[in-house]
Formats: C-alpha cells, sequence, structure tokens
C-alpha cells in the first residue's frame, strides 16, 4: 500500500517535468523508478545472495544525493552546476565480522558480485579479529518518509537564482571601496535512502535541504571577513526565509565595522555571551564529538581522536557542566537540518539526553557500539556521506534546551549583565583529540557595559576547558534558535566523511571565560 | 567490470559528451576517473571493518562563446545520464553571464610528460594480501613491550586511471595506483596512557613495511608513558615529519591563488621577499613520482611543471588557476585543482629541501626543548597574520642538553607562521606523511628556535 501511495506521487512528479533540471535528475527519478518497478525485489535480492554467501546479518543500502549550487564571486557566477552521486553497497557480518562493497552501479548484475565482495572481505576481516561484532536488537521499522517542504528547488529556474544572488552582490558593493572581495551562493541536496536488512526493516527515506551563504571581506585600518551561512532542510521557501537582501546588508556593514573602527580586545576573564550558531559550534565540538561512543572506544583514534567523556563516567554522576545545562539529541525535529526519521541502519531515531542538569547522561551510538557498552538499544545515531561508505556514529540534531525562566531575549540577557563581551559568528575552531582544550574565535563581538552592548571588537578568541566552560553556564533566554551549519563535519578515516548537522540553543552566559585577542 | 572495461566506457562517454557539446555550439572538457579502493579499518588490534568500493567518476566543464562556463559532476556513467549532463550543464553555460576575465577553454597543445604513476600488483591483490600487512603490524606493535594497548589505524589502497578530454582534441588517460597508511599505537601503563601517530603514502605495495613501522610507532608510545605537565610558553622545537607536514599544509595554502583573490594570505604581496628562514625550500615537483600526488597533468588539462614556491625562504611563486591567473595578470603553471564545479590553484607535489643533519643530530644540538611528534586540529586564527592555533597529539617529548628525557602532557600552540618559521634547522630524513586532510608532500623534520604554546591540557 506504502509503494502504490508512493508511485502515484512520484509520477505525478514525473509527469510535471517543467525544467531541464527535473529532466536531468535521472539519477535520482531513476532510482525512483527502479524502487517503483523492483527496489523491494533487488534489495531482496541482494540480501538473499548475501545470506547464500553465509552472512549472519546482511543489509543492503542505496543511497544518492543530488546537489545543487549557485555561487558568485566578486559579481561573476562562479558556478552553476549539479553534483549527481549515487549508488548502492552490501554490509554483511560473516564469522562475527563486518565486510562491506560497494558500486555506483545500481543494477541487479551487479549483486552477485557486491555480494560476493562483501562476504571476501568480512572473511578476511575475521582472520584479525578478537570479538565477534553483535548489535543491538532492535524494532523491525517499514517505512516511507520525506523530509517536508514547499517548493522544490530543482524546478526554480537558475536565471532566478543568479538574480537573487547579483542583488545580494549589488547590495554589498554599494557599500563602498572598503569592500575588496564578496562572495554568495545558495545550495540545495537531494539525499535519498532506501534501506533494507535481513531482520526485515525495509525503509525509504528522502530529504531536501537548502543552504545559503553570504561572505564580505573589507579592508580599511584592518583585513577582515564577516560571513553567514546557514542551512534547514526545507526547500527553496529557505531562501525567503535566509533574507539575501537584509543578509547581506548587515554583514557587508559589519564587515565594514570590523576593517575600520573595532578594536581587539584585552586578555581577560570576562562574562561571555553565545548567540545560537556559535553556542552550536561550540556544542559540536566540545559536546557532539565527545559523546561519539565510537570515539569513546577508540576507534577513531587514528584520526579524529578520541574522548575525556570515557566509559566510567556514564551513570556515575559525572558533573559536565553547570545545573543549566541541558544538552539534547534530537532528530526528529523537522525542519532542522540534522533532521532524520531513520538513521542509516534503518533505526528509528528519537530525543535523548546527553547531558541533564549538568551531568553526562548519555552517548551517541550506533547498533554495535551500544551493544558493546551494554545498552539495550542504538540511539540512532549511525549515518553515513556517501553510498560507498560504512555508518560511523555521527551528530545529527544537538542543541541546549532554553531557560524557560531566563530572560525573554538577547535584550533581556544583555540587561542583566554588567561586563562582558557578546559574540557572533565562527571565525575559527581548534579542539584537542579529547575534546577538552579548545579555542574558538568569533566573527565580530561587542562589549558589554552595564547591561548595553558597546564597541565591536575584533579577533576575538575564547579558550576553556570542556567542563569548566560548561561550568560556566549561568543564564539563558527563552528565546532559542537551531541552526544548519552545513554538511561540515568532518570524521572517519580512511575515507572522510562530511556529514550535515544542526545545532543551537538560546543565547547563552558563560562565566569567567578567557578571552584575547588574535 | 574490469577496471580496462571502465577506462574504455570512460573513453566511449566522454567522446560522446564532447561530440554532443560541439553540436551544440558550445566547448567543454571532461576530468573522469575509476578506481578499485580496498580499505581497512582496525582499532584496539582487531580489523573493525574491511571493505571495497568501485568508484568513478566524470566532471563536464562547458565553455560557451569562451567566456561563460558551467561544470557538473555526475557517477552514473549510462548513456542517458551523460548526455542529460551535457543538456543541462550546456544550458547553464548558455545562462550563465560572461566573466571577461576567464580565459576561455585552454587550446594550446600541451607537452605532457610520461609518468608511471601505478603499481601493476595491485591488480592482483587480494582483501587477505591487506589484512596479512595489518596483521603483521599488529603482532610487530604488540611485541615491542606489554605496556603496548592496542595497535589501531586505517589503511587505503586505491588503482584505476584518470582520463582528460576536450573539444581541442586532447585525450589524456593514465593509470594510477596510491597507498596510505596510518598507524596509531596505545601504550597503558596503570591508568596512564599514551598513543603515537604514524602515516606515510606509497605508491607501491612491496615498499609497505608496517611492521618497522608499527615497532617505532609503538616504541614511541611506551616512551610516552609519564608524561608530566610543563608551562606554556615559548620553547626550542623539534618538528617531526607529520608536524611538518601540517605546516607545510598551511604554508601552501597561504600561496594558492584563491587566498590571494579573497585578499586573506599573509604572503599577499610577497614574492621576492624572504619570509621564512634560508633553509625554508619548497619545490612543486608534480613528475616526482615518489610523491603520492604526482601527474602529467592538472583539472584544466595544463600539463604540470615543476616551479620553486619558496626558495632559500624567499616566496618565489604562488599557485593560480587560469581564472585566477588571467585575474591576477600571471601565468599558470598546471597546478589546478576542482572541486565540486571550484576550481583553485595550489601546490599539490611539495617537496621540502632536506638539510644535512639526522633528526638524532638536530635533537643532540638542543639544550632545552620539546620533540612535537604531530599537531592535531590546527587551523588559521587570522589568514592576514598567518597566525595559527592546534595542539601537539601523539607524543610530545621533552628535551633536555641534546636528549628526550620524557614526555609532557600536550599543549595548544598559537603562533604565527611567520615568525615561527624565521629561525629554523631542516633535518635530512624525507617522509611522506598523508592525513586525510587532502594535501601532502616530502618533508624533513623541522628545529624551530622558538615556538609558542598558549595553553595545556590534562592529558
Amino acid at each position: 500500500m506504502i509503494y502504490e501511495i508512493f508511485k502515484k506521487v512520484v509520477n505525478s512528479v514525473l509527469k510535471n517535468k517543467n525544467s531541464d533540471y527535473l529532466l536531468f535528475d535521472t539519477n535520482l527519478n531513476r532510482t525512483k523508478e527502479v524502487i517503483l518497478n523492483y527496489m523491494d525485489d533487488f534489495i531482496a535480492k541482494g540480501l538473499e545472495k548475501a545470506e547464500k554467501g553465509g552472512a549472519s546479518f546482511a543489509e543492503v543500502r542505496v543511497f544518492g544525493y543530488k546537489y545543487e549550487t549557485t555561487s558568485t564571486r566578486d559579481g561573476e557566477v562562479e558556478n552553476a552546476g549539479i553534483y549527481n552521486d549515487r549508488g548502492y553497497g552490501i554490509r554483511v557480518i560473516k564469522n562475527g565480522a563486518w565486510g562491506f562493497a560497494s558500486t555506483a552501479v545500481i543494477e541487479e548484475s551487479t549483486l552477485e558480485q557486491i555480494a560476493k565482495a562483501a562476504i571476501k572481505e568480512a572473511e578476511a576481516t575475521s582472520k584479525v579479529q578478537k570479538n565477534p561484532v553483535e548489535l543491538t536488537e532492535e524494532p523491525i521499522m517499514k517505512d516511507n518518509y520525506k523530509t517536508p517542504f514547499k517548493k522544490n528547488p530543482f524546478d526554480v529556474p537558475i536565471e532566478e537564482k543568479i538574480e537573487i544572488l547579483k542583488m545580494s552582490d549589488s547590495i554589498i558593493t554599494e557599500k563602498g571601496n572598503m569592500v575588496k572581495s564578496r562572495s554568495n551562493s545558495m545550495t540545495f541536496y537531494n539525499v535519498y535512502l532506501d534501506y533494507g536488512n535481513s531482520e526485515g526493516t525495509r525503509i525509504t527515506q528522502e530529504e531536501l535541504f537548502t543552504g545559503a551563504n553570504v561572505s564580505v571581506i573589507a579592508i580599511a585600518e584592518d583585513n577582515q571577513s564577516r560571513s553567514e551561512g546557514l542551512f534547514e532542510m526545507r526547500g527553496y521557501e529557505f531562501i525567503d526565509k535566509y533574507d539575501f537582501e537584509a543578509t547581506s546588508d548587515r554583514i557587508a556593514k559589519e564587515a565594514i565595522i570590523l576593517a575600520t573602527e573595532a578594536k581587539a580586545p584585552k586578555s581577560q576573564k570576562t562574562a561571555f555571551i553565545l548567540e545560537p550558531f556559535q553556542l552550536g559550534l561550540t556544542i559540536h565540538e566540545s559536546c557532539g564529538h565527545p559523546t561519539e561512543l565510537d570515539r569513546v572506544l577508540g576507534w577513531e583514534a587514528d584520526f579524529a581522536g578520541t574522548s575525556f567523556l570515557t566509559q566510567d563516567k556514564l551513570g556515575s554522576g559525572y558533573k559536565y557542566g553547570s545545573e543549566k545545562t541541558n544538552l539534547v539529541c534530537d532528530p526528529t525535529m523537522p525542519y532542522v537540518l540534522g533532521h532524520e526519521k531513520y538513521d542509516h541502519e534503518g533505526v528509528a531515531t528519537k530525543k535523548f539526553d546527553v547531558v541533564r542538569n549538568g551531568i553526562f547522561e548519555g552517548y551517541q551510538s550506533d547498533r554495535q557500539t551500544a551493544k558493546i557498552v551494554g545498552l539495550e538499544h542504538s540511539n540512532g545515531n549511525a549515518r553515513i556521506a556517501r553510498y560507498n561508505r560504512i555508518p560511523l556514529v555521527r551528530m545529527s540534531n544537538l542543541y541546549l534546551e532554553p531557560d524557560t525562566e531566563g530572560p525573554k531575549d538577547l535584550d533581556g540577557l544583555i540587561e542583566e549583565t554588567k561586563e562582558g563581551i557578546y559574540g557572533i559568528g565562527w571565525k575559527s575552531h581548534s579542539i584537542d583529540d579529547k575534546r577538552t582544550n579548545f579555542q574558538f574565535s568569533v566573527q565580530i563581538a561587542y562589549e558589554i557595559e552595564n547591561g548595553e552592548l558597546g564597541k565591536p571588537l575584533k579577533n576575538t578568541i575564547y579558550q576553556a576547558s570542556t567542563p569548566q566552560f560548561w561550568g560556566g553556564l549561568d543564564l539563558m533566554t527563552k528565546e532559542w534558535h537551531i541552526k544548519g551549519l552545513g554538511p561540515s563535519c568532518g570524521k572517519g578515516a580512511p575515507h572522510m566523511q562530511a556529514i550535515w548537522i544542526s545545532h543551537g540553543g538560546p543565547y547563552s552566559r558563560f562565566q569567567d571565560i578567557n578571552i584575547f585577542s588574535g | 567490470m574490469s577496471l580496462e572495461q571502465q577506462k574504455e566506457l570512460l573513453h566511449e562517454l566522454s567522446d560522446l559528451a564532447l561530440k554532443r557539446v560541439k553540436e551544440l555550439g558550445a566547448e567543454a572538457f571532461v576530468n573522469s576517473n575509476v578506481s578499485t579502493q580496498y580499505a581497512t579499518r582496525f582499532s584496539n588490534s582487531e580489523i573493525l571493518q574491511n571493505y571495497v568500493d568501485f568508484s568513478r567518476q566524470f566532471q563536464l566543464t562547458v565553455v560557451y562563446n569562451g567566456k561563460q562556463k558551467s561544470a557538473s559532476v555526475t557517477n552514473d556513467l549510462s548513456k542517458e545520464s551523460i548526455l542529460n549532463l551535457v543538456k543541462f550543464v550546456t544550458k547553464a553555460a548558455k545562462i550563465v553571464p560572461p566573466d571577461p576575465m576567464y580565459p576561455g577553454i585552454l587550446k594550446e597543445i600541451q607537452d605532457y610528460p610520461k609518468l608511471k604513476l601505478n603499481d601493476p600488483q595491485a591488480r592482483s591483490l587480494e582483501p587477505d594480501d591487506i589484512v596479512d600487512k595489518i596483521k603483521g603490524a599488529i603482532i610487530a606493535g604488540e611485541a615491542v613491550d606489554k605496556s603496548v594497548a592496542g595497535v589501531s589505524g586505517n589503511f587505503l589502497l586505491s588503482d584505476g586511471y584518470r582520463l582528460f578530454s576536450s573539444t581541442s582534441d586532447v585525450e589524456v588517460v593514465y593509470p594510477g595506483t596510491t597507498m596510505r597508511s596510518n598507524l596509531n599505537i596505545q601504550a597503558q601503563k596503570n591508568c596512564e596512557e599514551s598513543r603515537s601517530n604514524s602515516n606515510f603514502g606509497t605508491r607501491f605495495f612491496s615498499k609497505l613495511d608496517m611492521e618497522k613501522e608499527s615497532t617505532e610507532v609503538a616504541e614511541r608510545a611506551v616512551k610516552g608513558l609519564g608524561a608530566v605537565s610543563i608551562e606554556p610558553g615559548e620553547y626550542e622545537v623539534l618538528l617531526d615529519h607529520q608536524a611538518v607536514a601540517t605546516v607545510l599544509r598551511m604554508t601552501a595554502f597561504a600561496t594558492s591563488s584563491m587566498q590571494l583573490i579573497n585578499r586573506r594570505s599573509f604572503l599577499m604581496d610577497k614574492i621576492g621577499q624572504q619570509v621564512f628562514d634560508k633553509d625554508y625550500t619548497i619545490t612543486n615537483e608534480p613528475h616526482n613520482v615518489e610523491l603520492l600526488s604526482a601527474r602529467p597533468l592538472d583539472d584544466e588539462g595544463l600539463a604540470t611543471q615543476s616551479f620553486p614556491v619558496f626558495e632559500n625562504g624567499v616566496l618565489k611563486n604562488y599557485s593560480y588557476s587560469r581564472l585566477h591567473a588571467a585575474k591576477i595578470g600571471a601565468q599558470p603553471k598546471g597546478c589546478a585543482l576542482s572541486f565540486m564545479g571550484r576550481t583553485i590553484g595550489i601546490p599539490f607535489a611539495m617537496a621540502m629541501k632536506p638539510g644535512i643533519k639526522s633528526k638524532e643530530n638536530l635533537i643532540s644540538e638542543m639544550d632545552d626543548g620539546l620533540l612535537i611528534t604531530n599537531l592535531h586540529y590546527t587551523n588559521y586564527v587570522n589568514p592576514p597574520v598567518g597566525s595559527i592555533t592546534g595542539m601537539s597529539k601523539d607524543g610530545l617529548f621533552i628535551i633536555k642538553n641534546g636528549e628526550i628525557v620524557g614526555s609532557a602532557k600536550n599543549m595548544r600552540f598559537t603562533d604565527e607562521l611567520p615568525r615561527f618559521l624565521a629561525d629554523i634547522d631542516v633535518g635530512k630524513e624525507l617522509r611522506q606523511p598523508v592525513s586525510g586532510m587532502g594535501i601532502g608532500g616530502l618533508v624533513a623534520p623541522i628545529r624551530a628556535k622558538t615556538f609558542r604554546f598558549t595553553s595545556k591540557t590534562e592529558h
């Protein structure tokens, strides 16, 4: 029944092709046609071949994406193009070991070769393995899910996109000759997952997300940059929400302020307020990565690193931050970039606490890592970035909960701050391999004096250790926002996978933070 | 389908695409590749995952009226898909407003060097052959000392073909093999742990001595036990190969034309100036087949060429794409790389001129300093002044009176490249560390007279 409904929807889309974008969309449309005609059969045959080869568990994962970008640099169109990538992989457990093989050719004729290759890899793996792979038991899922959107960006003519970017560029250009470099872009992703495993789970999931960016470099007394890039799990309607006109105007003005009147902050320990985007980046690095269970188990030691949140800290009442610190993972939240109904092992995603009232409560996990540490279920964090990659434990949508008793908004928070600094936007970041010592800088900051915003600051750096930083969280607003950081989180070796995530929370104040310039 | 058959498919499809683009009144070039990739991830002395990928990519760049350009990529190598790609990209190129500075499609006949970039043995390798190498590394690492608690790492072998062709009747097809090995070994005593790391690249499976590598990494991990906390400040340091590879990457990015166009490089307007110590000499050597990034032509079809980037500390050349070169008024030198339709110039095959002193010699001349094995999460803080920050990782060792006397807990550094590279000595042993971060090169250890650590960690 589900497939009958899906078939009607897809056929209706196919009939309404009104642009070359959809005509070009052979990858995903053809994949859909493949599903309509024989994808159930394709997956079933793949699983059958894997099981015939001796697999005790098998999964077939068809995954693809179409990415479209239109960008300008200094008034010229840098590119208007599409990136299509799709294929499938078979992952098996044989002799208690994983094996995986993949190809870009989604055709039945390749199933035998790919299943055999995966089996061969598992057999090789089992020769150097101490502990057989075990997975948590998960409910069998059968579903077809699409993220909601209003306007398909691939239907919008390229001319319209260029026109908006040109308008944005002209707004920046009008700000005068201190502006030395301008760039902007809009990007659209259509991501597709078709998954089945030998336990009976069979899901189809399609995501559509949109991003926009404006960057300006101004040079006067100093050489300074300002940019703002945002993503949401929405269609072309996000371009209206991003508001290129207002964003370009604000970003250009702030770049000029940075290059002309902004001063470097003095070295000090003070109250530091972060807006939701930069708060999100701080959450990502200091909470997101150290709570990934594969890192905790040492599986990422060779590249991304390990974690200070070792297994002994789980359930021990470990104090991660102040009592106000409530960090929550919730990929079920619609429209945010980290939204997914299912992870890439076919596990339904869910909302769960990572930190509650300052106490470390839970890891992000997949089926294997959860089983290793004795959890009953995966938390649904297995994700891949491409069809030819194995799932890793990845963040999705991790945020700081707002304070229901805090000030209403940023103005209220600043009013309650006698002295401090308010930081905006990502400029630079670095953190150690266990995720404790971090040093981030913001694009623009403002002094706070007696409850009011004061002079602008440039080159503002904050440096802290993770528990110390979160221990200083003392006041947050009721107002909160989730911000999509784009497909920018890299992890995994030998093939690094860049995944899309979202973070955020309220405007938040942290006490006694080391601030200096650089 | 074998790699040979896929190579033929690339040839047929690029012919088809270029012919169709011409019929539509435009010009074009194709960058495409096919490869088989064997990958292994291992941790805590067991293999986590072996996998194989049969990978392919087809990028078409269409130029209309010489000034309007659009590029797109697909990995769907069906005729239907390629013809749709042509249709879309050609239409986009006709819509995109002309860029008066775009130099158009390359028409000059290029003299492409013939390079031996593949290992014939790679075609016959089986997963078991790779597993045997990993197993050897694990056994060798664990044999070093009972405190060795686990051997981790990853391995990647890629073997395939690249094809470049254009409507200017150019077609270049060449094979290539690369291997990357990464070892990360943990030593543990009581509640304390220490890790050491090594990554390196080679083109030939027979040159892959992971047992020897593992032994050395394990010995270093054991030496790292007992780390003490030391105070941040300025230290004389010896940057070992992996740390130097990071420094090389940061300096290379500053010579990229993208950074010049963005006006964000601390090396802007510094051609011919002494920017680093006279011992810092880096050459882009794309014909040096020892370098994994060696290749006969760049992504715009220009023949690659060797050129000095830094010579005796003097900045000699920036790296341009053809568009950036036209905008800046310079000559491109075949060092353009394309990613997602954006093309930048970067010296992608760098080799450092080695010094005459061994690493041991350099250490023996240090009274009071630190040996930095690896740098982690290094980023620019303020590009226009060349300031960077990052962490020490995988072994920070204390040097006193010319000897390594112990290890230290990791620290954060924040320093300016022109400052700490102003007074250096370069060692003689060249290696090719290759991390997942891309740009690599042949590097030697560097002793810097002063290097600024700014904060410390508990581990």
